[in-house]
């Protein structure tokens, strides 16, 4: 039973790191022999209110991690061709701007940063499942096909729909930041997330599925206290 | 169903329990409760029934199965009863999924309904205020008082009318085409002589038109300058002008009382709308076990099995049957052995966006100022509505819903803190009532129930014609679901009511058969 409690005591602080704007950390060290083991802690760039990666994480032995499969956007807009881009954009996220087939998109939005916000939700739904967030997210990996027309990938519209999902709090304040969908005005993301996760970026010749331009891997860490079922 | 007719006792029969008023139309069927006889020499010992979840459909299934003598248990992780069904009040307290608190810090009495707001005439859900002794009150659904203001290319663009100046120019001007078409001839391939005489005729009172077929405004409109004692005429809203008034869309949101659901008149319990939900907790007793999360469920050779834990330990109960309201999309988080295709089914109620945001203030502007005694402004700004209370009239402070919104312009206030909330809809409701918006505010609390522990959805979104609708009706086993995502009142109490009295038809049948 002490082990439960020094969990208890850990799952306390890092209920406390979050709600200060500071993504997964580990409690501040206590006297031994009561250190608590530690979860994760990302490194994250001194100075800077509002980073958009960590320069690395720290992953205790303790924890288990969740890591999924590539997880690609899924094909909810059944107006455009089978196996066409704009099949995985999901019509749930984009209620106004200019027409593509089947789906009214913000103004400006790209065809990477819709499929990603779609994939994005998925990876959310994926960690949901398994009783994480994507607040337990420590690192990443995106792998991005050039958009039709293009010979290099969409990286400004990955990332916009990156922090639609990720790194969207102002960690002085703790207030939410405002991030824009394509050239829209700046407005509340889709999901409050301070997590700022290790991740790397690399364009791919193609992806498995015909049609889709973004595929992502995320590490998940369970918080302290709770296990996989 | 043939051992029904022969075993059943009386509250298995669909016989009219009380010939008054519980039907709300003539050919509904009626529930018939489970009887405290009907389960006498049925099977030895007392049959139990677990129900995850103490919302409007596990109260409801339990208090009805509790009728017959069934031993039930309702599960309820939250400390409270109701689900979202949610009144907050002075100490209501809650922490949100991203880990913020906050506390209602409201005058003693005051309070608003986060969830279940208002009651049709037509539902159920005033049956049970009625039989648990739940006092009500009408809720005021529309008001000619409060204010439209919407974004458009003319220049009534972001200006505020009220309801009833913009109901005058909409419907005398569309009275006045109407006409003008007919007595043009545009309509005498559908309308005779007789015909067009007796549109006319109407017309001329729906828009207030001259003698002449025009609409050149109207005392409906209101006054900028009541008319008073003497000569005191008064000074009558001028029209604006027809192209505009169409243009700008101001009767874009007339027809929402006009859905079956929403018509005047309206009800609500007097003091919020858990009330009802405290009525059913304060019936069940101990019966209701609050604090406790389940952690799974299974269908057993003899029974079901619930794990859950309470005060941090962990527990199990086994019963005969199991009633599972727990929301849709969070099922699969619970350790379980459903088959796949009932998991599949699960994921097909798609979660939503919705919430509200209370502010307290310490004077009642609206009344004082605006003469608004409830009801509703409308703008297409993210706050969607401002909804005015039915309750305290007259009193030196007063809670107003300072957004109810759905969908994307639910989501612009999601994410946000409650602090940014607050400052976003003061800032869009200023722009439609004026800077009194912003002053002689005392506190507020807000939530989104898709960021809200246990819930993470307002209502589902799906198709109750869908396979996976179908398909969820059915029992696993010896479990059953129950809630308003299963009925045709999705979002209503009254759908949650009418889906567990439709399972607790279906167990008390599967019981009485077994003999």
């Amino acid at each position: 039973m002490p082990h439960r409690v020094l969990l208890t005591a850990l799952a306390a602080a890092l209920l406390a790191s979050v709600a200060s704007g500071c993504t997964a950390q580990a409690a501040p060290a206590a006297p031994a022999p009561a250190a608590p083991p530690l979860v994760a802690k990302t490194v994250l760039p001194t100075g800077v209110a509002d980073p958009m990666i960590a320069e690395g994480v720290v992953i205790g032995a303790g924890q288990p991690i969740y890591q999924t499969s590539g997880v690609g956007p899924k094909k909810l807009n059944a107006a455009a061709p089978d196996g066409s881009p704009e099949s995985y954009i999901d019509p749930e996220q984009f209620p106004s701007g200019t027409l593509t087939p089947g789906v009214t998109l913000t103004p400006g939005v790209t065809i990477t940063e819709a499929q990603a916000m779609n994939a994005l939700a998925r990876v959310r739904e994926n960690l949901e499942e398994r009783g994480l967030s994507l607040e337990n997210v420590v690192s990443m990996m995106v792998y991005l096909d050039n958009p039709p027309g293009s010979d290099r990938a969409d990286y400004a519209g990955w990332n916009r729909a990156y922090r639609q999902f990720f790194a969207n709090t102002d960690l002085t304040s703790g207030d939410t930041l405002l991030k824009p969908v394509g050239t829209a005005a700046p407005a509340a993301p889709q999901l409050r997330n301070p997590a700022r996760p290790s991740r790397s970026t690399v364009e791919v010749q193609s992806l498995a599925a015909p049609g889709w331009l973004v595929e992502i891997e995320v590490d998940a860490v369970y918080p302290a206290g709770q296990n996989p079922r | 169903m043939r051992g029904l007719g022969l075993t059943g006792g009386t509250g298995l029969m669909y016989q009219a329990m009380s010939a008054v008023g519980l039907a709300p139309a003539a050919d509904t069927p009626r529930f018939a409760p489970p009887a405290p006889g009907d389960l006498i020499g049925r099977a030895p010992g007392q049959f139990s029934v677990t129900v995850l979840g103490g919302g409007p459909s596990g109260l409801c299934a339990a208090y009805e199965l509790g009728k017959a003598g069934y031993s039930v248990t309702v599960l309820e992780a939250r400390a409270r009863p109701g689900g979202r069904v949610w009144s907050i009040r002075n100490g209501t307290e809650e922490t949100d999924l991203a880990g913020e608190t906050q506390k209602c810090t409201f005058a003693e009495g005051y309070f608003f309904n986060m969830g279940a707001t208002r009651i049709p005439q037509s539902h159920v859900t005033l049956d049970y205020a009625r039989e648990l002794g739940v006092e009500i009150q009408p809720f005021g659904n529309q008001n000619a008082n409060t204010l439209v203001n919407y974004t458009s290319t003319t220049p009534l663009s972001g200006k505020s009318t009220t309801y009833r100046a913009a109901k005058a120019d909409t419907y005398g001007y569309v009275s006045e085409l109407l006409a003008k078409a007919s007595s043009r001839g545009a309509l005498d391939d559908v309308l005779s002589a007789d015909d067009k005489a007796a549109l006319a005729e109407f017309l001329t009172d729906f828009g207030d038109l001259s003698s002449d077929g025009r609409y050149l405004g109207s005392t409906r409109a209101g006054y900028t300058v009541e008319p008073g004692a003497g000569t005191d005429y008064g000074t009558q809203v001028a029209p604006n002008p027809m192209s505009d008034v169409i243009r700008a869309g101001l009767g874009r949101n007339f027809t929402f009382d006009f859905e079956y659901d929403q018509a005047m008149l309206m009800f609500t319990p007097v003091g919020g709308m858990d009330r009802i939900h405290y009525a059913f907790r304060d019936r069940l007793g101990d019966r209701i076990r609050f604090g406790a999360e389940v952690t799974s469920m299974r269908n057993t050779p003899t029974g079901t099995t619930v794990t859950f834990t309470q005060g941090g330990r962990p527990q199990s109960i086994t019963s005969d049957y199991l009633i599972c309201t727990i929301p849709p999309h969070l099922i699969g988080r619970l350790d379980n052995d459903l088959p796949g295709d009932v998991l599949t089914a699960l994921t097909a109620p798609l979660p939503s966006s919705s919430g509200k945001l209370g502010i307290e203030y310490s004077r009642r502007w609206w009344e004082t100022d605006e003469r608004i005694y409830g009801g509703a402004s409308n703008t297409d700004k993210d706050i969607a509505q401002i909804m005015f209370p039915y309750d305290h009239f007259h009193s030196d402070r007063g809670v107003i819903v300072g957004y109810y919104n759905t969908g994307k312009r639910h989501q612009a206030f999601e994410s946000l803190t409650h602090h940014q909330r607050l400052a976003k809809a003061l800032a869009e409701g200023a722009a439609i009532h004026g800077d009194k918006y912003t002053k002689d505010v005392v506190s507020a609390f807000s939530g989104s129930w898709r960021r809200t522990r246990y819930s993470e959805s307002a209502w589902a979104h799906w198709k109750q014609t869908s396979p996976e609708y179908r398909l969820l009706q059915q029992p696993v086993g010896r479990i059953y679901f129950a809630g308003d995502h299963l009925s045709n009142a999705i979002a209503w109490q009254h759908g949650a009511f009418v889906s567990a009295r439709a399972v607790v038809t279906s167990v008390h049948h599967r019981v009485a058969g077994q003999q």
